[in-house]
């Protein structure tokens, strides 16, 4: 694999932008009927297009985005090829913020705010009750990643008996993992959350290439190893907790996706992390494509929430990457 | 460039016993350092001492006039270039790549190479003879190639003192001479933790020997390899065997 150049970078991801709107365009089409975005549209065709169709289309992207990206970020920074952040608890932690927000009625922006700081303090927490003489080791990490999401669980699925039937339905939806259709504003802070995060991870990206080969020495090559940590952290959970309070428990997008993204690029972390992100984007979108269509011949008239899609074709990866050795 | 080292010593988190105790010394003459003593010395915590990836409990590390654990770590991994013991990088980068990265203090934001930074990797690829394997991932190539490949790393980071943990451990004679002749043949100042008491005789030209966090002692190898000095460091009884300007030993059985 030759060294990166900018000229490179900046053609693969132009190419990359162009692909996921040529996903966005396809997803967008595909469908309970099919729609052709361009042309004249009857107010029916109108409607499921512009109005249920495209935000749901825009979630997955956003949420395919961050999920690809911060996944890339974790099995960096962690040097672990099984972190991601739904393993890790991040989403667990993402979720149970956003389920308190959902049982005490605050206002849908208090929502990812609380959600990205039971995001960052779960990432946090597993981080610190993994290492032992500022060491982590790779199946400590997962563990505790175990363990956590069991503790949070506990705690969603207490709150989950204490609401109104109402309420409990959303919680279901938000842990079996479901893109629907949300509205504008709603998804215009996320869009804001998952932009912040991802420039600031992609900034990161030539640090994480450091990281990736040993803290010590990238310490050594004149990087500040605890300030990048943090900063990864941070803005990987900023990006978590913004896509889940709508999107809910996307497992296995966070594991395969960087896998994807690397097999192509090479390991290269400042290419890779933005890369993951689009890769992720086109995956989801055509994976809640699936889920919307996937009944539409059989007399069910329903539709498989994307949560049931993606561990069906992760579940099988992540065992792959077991037997072939856990590094 | 003169390295000062005054009254260092050294506290693990979560442990009682200093790990350092008091130690000073300077280097400023000579090019080859070695830093001897037996498991558990003291070695390795002061080489990251020198590196800067440790700050001391007590004591200051001066290079020249400056302070060395109060320059950013970006300035200081200007002077200071560590070789770690054998790592195992996560993913599967190229040779090229991993040398590359000794580039990291001089590089902006986003860290993309300029063309002056992809000659000085070609460079110290060249000087270490790993240039053909450039293209090779490091997870494909034997333990004295790794070996090279970091310290081309190091060479690519352009600092005045190169410092090494252990650089022959894990590997059999043949890549232990290479390895140290490549690195004497360097043009920098050499610090370097060594095992093997009779490697550091046959090319260190000053040592040290640490024992139990105590500097025992400094000075050319030959007049501190000696009977007394190796059985009060180690506990073993040796004989010492002069061969040219080195003197060797080797443990007496009876």
């Amino acid at each position: 694999m030759k060294p990166l150049s900018i000229k490179k970078w900046t053609f693969t991801l132009v190419a990359l932008k162009i692909l996921t709107l040529s996903v966005f365009l396809l997803s967008l089409s595909l469908g309970g009927k099919l729609i052709w975005p361009f042309g004249t549209l009857s107010p029916e065709d109108h409607n499921i297009l512009w109005i249920s169709r495209l935000p749901r289309v825009f979630l997955a992207l956003m949420t395919g985005y961050a999920l690809g990206t911060s996944g890339t970020a974790f099995q960096g920074l962690l040097q672990n090829s099984l972190a991601d952040p739904y393993i890790l608890g991040v989403s667990s932690g993402a979720a149970l913020g956003s389920i308190l927000g959902l049982a005490f009625h605050l206002p849908f922006e208090m929502i990812p705010v609380l959600s990205f700081a039971s995001a960052f303090g779960a990432m946090i927490l597993v981080y610190t009750l993994a290492s032992k003489n500022k060491q982590v080791t790779p199946h400590t990490l997962l563990l505790t990643g175990v363990i956590l999401n069991a503790f949070l669980f506990a705690f969603i699925l207490l709150l989950n008996g204490l609401v109104s039937f109402e309420q409990s339905q959303k919680i279901i939806f938000l842990l079996m993992g479901n893109i629907g259709t949300e509205s504008f504003d709603k998804l215009l802070l996320v869009t804001a959350f998952v932009f912040v995060g991802s420039l600031f991870l992609t900034r990161e990206g030539y640090a994480l290439n450091l990281l990736s080969s040993g803290a010590e020495s990238a310490a050594a090559s004149g990087i500040d190893v605890p300030r990048h940590r943090k900063r990864i952290f941070f803005f990987a959970s900023l990006m978590i907790g913004a896509v889940v309070p709508l999107a809910g428990l996307v497992g296995f997008i966070g594991l395969f996706v960087p896998h994807i993204t690397r097999f192509i690029f090479g390991p290269d972390h400042r290419l890779v992390i933005p890369a993951s992100g689009w890769i992720g984007a086109m995956v989801l979108m055509l994976c809640d494509t699936l889920a919307r269509s996937a009944l539409i011949w059989t007399s069910y008239q329903t539709e498989l929430p994307v949560g049931a899609i993606t561990p069906l074709l992760g579940a099988p990866f992540f065992l792959f990457l077991l037997k072939r050795g856990l590094k | 460039m003169t390295l000062k080292i005054k009254d260092i010593s050294y506290l693990y988190p979560h442990s009682s016993q200093e790990a350092l105790k008091d130690i000073s010394f300077e280097i400023s003459s000579g090019n080859i350092f070695g830093i001897l003593g037996p498991n558990g010395a003291g070695k390795t915590t002061l080489l990251k001492i020198l590196t800067g990836l440790f700050k001391p409990s007590h004591g200051e590390v001066f290079l020249e006039e400056n302070n060395l654990h109060s320059l950013s770590s970006r300035e200081r991994a200007k002077y200071m270039a560590y070789v770690p013991q054998q790592e195992e990088i996560f993913l599967p980068f190229s040779t090229e790549q991993i040398v590359l990265m000794g580039r990291a203090p001089y590089l902006g934001l986003m860290g993309f190479e300029s063309e002056q930074d992809h000659e000085i990797a070609q460079q110290s690829m060249k000087e270490t003879d790993i240039w053909n394997l450039r293209h090779r991932s490091l997870h494909e190539l034997s333990g004295g190639e790794k070996q090279r490949v970091f310290i081309a790393r190091a060479l690519a980071q352009n600092t005045p003192f190169l410092l090494l943990d252990e650089p022959t451990a894990h590997l059999d004679l043949r890549y232990q001479m290479e390895i140290l002749k490549l690195i004497v043949s360097l043009n920098k100042k050499i610090i370097m933790t060594l095992h093997d008491i009779n490697l550091a005789s046959l090319f260190c030209q000053k040592i040290i020997f640490l024992k139990e966090g105590h500097l025992i002692g400094m000075g050319n190898p030959a007049e501190m390899i000696t009977q007394e000095n190796i059985q009060k460091i180690y506990e073993t009884k040796v004989h010492i065997y002069k061969k040219e300007n080195a003197s060797l030993c080797f443990p007496n059985f009876s």
